[in-house]
């Protein structure tokens, strides 16, 4: 055991926090973790553990700030104090009393370590539930429960973080290939992962080898029990572009398939209110929204699909303008986005001649402006979304249930109306088929920028969604890994339940925010400055968060880090 | 010649130095009697010792009294640029009594006086036991040259003291006429200075002053040994106006150094709490001290 100080006895020791004077030629660093041993005679021994959260120095006893020159000159003698404040993390037994001042102060290492940092509680009847999850300061793996993770106790992750640092969504995927490869989770093989490429094409190399990865980096994985692999069972799926059938991506080439829902999918899956984000804007379009959907999935009972069949659209010069065919017995088949948007104008507002009525069935009673607005919104939307909703073509939608473990969702591309559609109506889905217990596995959805799917102010039919899954998802086995740059924009119930919470570089101003109260002020001036692939963790067990590195990514993130399989095999593969 | 003196009165009039019968004759060391700038490139290796006293309780038991105090003496070394706190010798002392006095934590030692125990007798005695005690740590000291605080007593060689204040005058009308033209780094040549049986070599030198100070001012007087003087007084050229106190920060500036200051502050602290020593003896010694 490393002997590093002792208890300072001019400041108070109290059973939560105490200082500890630092002893010549010792280290003590913030993070690092130590133990005190008390006694009391009618107690015996109690230990304190703890971190350090406030390390400093400065010349004891000097009365004024320019006698520091006279001690640099070597005119003074000055006496230097090295001090740290400890938090304590657990005091076993629990006997909340000071330690005395004076008492030493040791590193706690290995099983001191362990209990300092609770991994001795994260254990079920099964064995292990220690996730790793990073690298503390002093090399040692920090661990998380896995049944805070995995929604046994609790579920959920939520990252916070400013762009560009590296840190949201190189963590969410560390996090995953900890999830999906470490032996804590036995049921690995069953879980599923949703990843929605929201920038760029970041995602779209996850099963590359990163060519940039160096040894030490392998190593730091190896030590974790994890494999310095890319993912192994990746589907990749990116809209298609506006004109044609191809997927709408830049640098990836082979490997992705594109989605998109047929009119009949559409219709039947009921997911007209998706392309309604702001519906609290309009109450009475709520309404209506919900009218017209029920509506469609009544008409698409039975259609096959992909384009819809209607019986009775009589406004037959609009449809010939429109290039809309009829079939033999006078049925029309919409093929497009746009017909469907023109039919559902005919329906809610009669014949485009004269002052025509809608059709009642369909306008539930609605007033003729509330009608108007929801075909004008409608009628809008046409541009940004006809290419992800067609009629021409069999629906392709993901889903994440089916086929490879980790499904990459593009939305970098598409308009906010599209993604939100998007992410709307499958999260729907995948949320509707746990709850049907169609799938046993779990399943991991991340998430940038929550901000907008679940902004604190405003109502969407997304943010129900989201809030559903965060607040029942655990209990489904539905785990959100939900990211944003500003915590204080999301709605608070999303961001309260994720059971880990975790920080990258912040904004010095978002900081200051309450979203962050439950980190200690050193932590959240800390987060200013945070380098890259380092965050703060926070986990229920652990009174402290804790400072983590995590290694670079051993899959590519963008096309030049792509290690090229130049093998003759694979040339083989590429040339026949 | 009337001054204002530099320092705060409680300093100067808290004792007076002790030196011995002043020489009547007058005999220079170096000639001619003129100001002198010439000093030492580098420092050797530089012992500063010091001591403090305190006073913490006068003792009555009806006839006699025994004054309790502590002695605190040290040392900091100068060594390769940077100023180190060396040896602390701290002693508390029963002054005045047969039998120590143990209370509680703080144990005083008997420190008998000969002849009549009046409260000035008392608190000499516990200032001869300091300049004792300095002189026996100073004797301990290896290598380098010691500088003391006040008149030199020991038969060291390479030793320097020096006297912040002057009540005593060694020179004659014409001589002393030239410790006004000494500008601030000049010393006068040495002249030779007989104490107690002992003779040593002594010079005024005058310090760096800043601010607005009458002509005399910023004077220090040190000692030497006889024997190899020279070296000591081109060391105290380069040594004292550097490590001169400023005004803002010591009321004794700038005769009280640098590192004396940084030590008797340490020593103040090694003392304990004056508070807690006071309480203490209040809770043996019946309340009241």
């Amino acid at each position: 055991m490393k002997r590093v100080g002792v208890v300072l006895g001019s400041r108070e020791a109290t059973p939560l926090e105490f200082w500890v004077g630092v002893e010549e030629g010792a280290l003590l660093r913030l993070d690092d973790l130590v133990v005190v041993r008390a006694f009391h005679h009618s107690l015996g021994e109690v230990r304190f553990f703890g971190a350090v959260d406030h390390v400093a120095k400065l010349h004891e006893g000097q009365s004024f700030d320019t006698d520091t020159f006279l001690a640099a000159e070597g005119k003074i003698p000055y006496s230097l104090a090295y001090v740290a404040h400890v938090s304590v993390t657990r005091i076993l037994p629990e006997e909340y009393f000071p330690p005395d001042p004076g008492s030493e102060v040791f590193l706690a290492e290995e099983g001191e370590l362990e209990l300092a940092l609770y991994y001795d509680a994260m254990r079920n009847q099964r064995g292990s539930t220690k996730l790793p999850v990073g690298l503390l300061q002093n090399g040692a793996i920090a661990y998380v429960n896995l049944e805070f993770l995995n929604g046994v106790k609790g579920g959920h992750v939520n990252i916070s973080g400013i762009s560009g640092v590296a840190a949201k969504t190189s963590y969410a995927t560390f996090l995953l290939k900890s999830l999906l490869e470490s032996p804590a989770a036995e049921d690995a093989h069953q879980a599923k992962v949703l990843l929605f490429n929201v920038k760029g094409e970041d995602l779209f190399f996850l099963d590359k080898p990163n060519l940039r990865l160096k040894g030490e980096d392998r190593a730091l994985y190896e030590k974790m029990g994890l494999s310095p692999e890319p993912f192994k069972s990746v589907a990749f799926l990116a809209p298609p572009k506006k004109e044609g059938f191809l997927p709408d991506i830049d640098t990836r080439l082979e490997g992705v398939s594109v989605y998109h829902w047929d009119l009949a999918q559409f219709a039947q899956r009921g997911l007209l209110p998706f392309l309604f984000a702001d519906r609290g804007a309009m109450t009475n379009l709520g309404f209506l929204v919900l009218q017209v959907t029920e509506r469609l999935r009544r008409l698409a009972e039975g259609q096959k699909g992909p384009h819809l069949e209607v019986e009775d659209w009589k406004d037959g010069a609009l449809a010939l303008e429109e290039g809309i065919a009829f079939d033999e017995v006078g049925r029309v088949r919409l093929k497009t986005f746009g017909h469907l948007v023109r039919y559902l104008e005919y329906k809610l507002l009669g014949p485009e001649e004269g002052e025509g009525e809608g059709d009642r069935r369909w306008t539930g009673r609605q007033a003729r402006a509330t009608l108007e607005a929801f075909v004008r919104r409608l009628r809008s939307s046409v541009e940004n979304v006809a290419h992800l909703i067609r009629g021409d073509r069999k629906g392709n939608p993901p889903d994440p249930l089916q086929g490879a473990q980790v499904h990459v969702v593009d939305l970098a591309k598409l308009h906010p109306q599209a993604q939100m559609f998007v992410v709307g109506a499958l999260l729907k889905e995948v949320f509707e088929k746990k709850e049907r217990g169609a799938y046993r596995g779990r399943i991991f959805i991340v998430l940038d920028e929550l901000n907008k799917y679940a902004p604190r102010d405003e109502e969407s039919p997304i943010k129900d969604v989201l809030l559903d899954i965060a607040e029942r998802g655990r209990s489904l086995g539905v785990i959100l890994i939900g990211a944003q740059q500003t915590a204080s924009e999301v709605e608070r119930r999303v961001v309260a339940n994720a059971a880990i919470r975790v920080v990258g570089r912040l904004d010095a101003a978002e900081a200051e925010r309450p979203e962050y109260r439950y980190l200690p002020t050193s932590f959240r001036q800390r987060a200013l400055i945070l380098p890259q692939g380092a965050v703060i963790l926070h986990q229920p067990e652990l009174p402290v968060p804790l400072f983590l590195r995590f290694p670079f990514p051993a899959w590519a993130t963008k096309r030049e880090e792509v290690l090229e399989d130049n093998s003759a095999e694979a040339l083989r593969r590429e040339l026949f | 010649m009337w001054r204002v003196l530099a320092w705060d009165p409680a300093y100067a009039l808290e004792s007076p130095p002790l030196e011995g019968e002043v020489q009547a004759a007058f005999r220079p060391l170096e000639e001619p009697w003129a100001p002198i700038g010439e000093k030492a490139a580098s420092w050797p290796l530089l012992h500063f010792v010091d001591g403090r006293e305190r006073v913490e309780a006068l003792l009555s038991d009806g006839q006699r009294l025994v004054l309790l105090g502590s002695l605190a003496v040290g040392a900091v070394a100068w060594r390769e640029g940077r100023m180190r706190l060396g040896e602390v010798w701290v002693r508390r002392y029963a002054v005045g009594a047969e039998e120590a006095f143990c209370l509680g934590a703080l144990s005083y030692e008997p420190l008998p006086l000969e002849g009549p125990a009046d409260p000035q007798a008392l608190l000499k005695g516990l200032q001869e036991e300091r300049a004792r005690l300095e002189a026996e740590l100073a004797r301990g000291l290896q290598g380098g040259v010691v500088v003391v605080d006040g008149p030199l007593r020991m038969a060291r060689p390479r030793s320097l003291g020096y006297i912040k204040a002057h009540w005593a005058r060694y020179l004659p009308e014409k001589e002393q006429g030239l410790l006004r033209e000494l500008k601030p780094g000049e010393r006068t040549p040495a002249f030779l200075l007989r104490r107690g049986g002992r003779e040593v070599a002594s010079w005024y030198l005058r310090l760096p002053l800043s601010g607005a100070y009458p002509p005399g001012a910023g004077l220090l007087r040190v000692e030497a040994p006889l024997e190899g003087f020279q070296e000591m007084a081109e060391l105290s050229l380069s040594l004292f106006p550097a490590l001169a106190s400023h005004p803002a920060k010591d009321p004794r500036a700038p005769q009280n150094l640098l590192p004396t200051g940084g030590l008797e502050r340490e020593l103040g602290r090694r003392m304990g709490s004056r508070e807690v020593v006071g309480r203490q003896i209040a809770r043996f010694l019946g309340g009241g001290a």
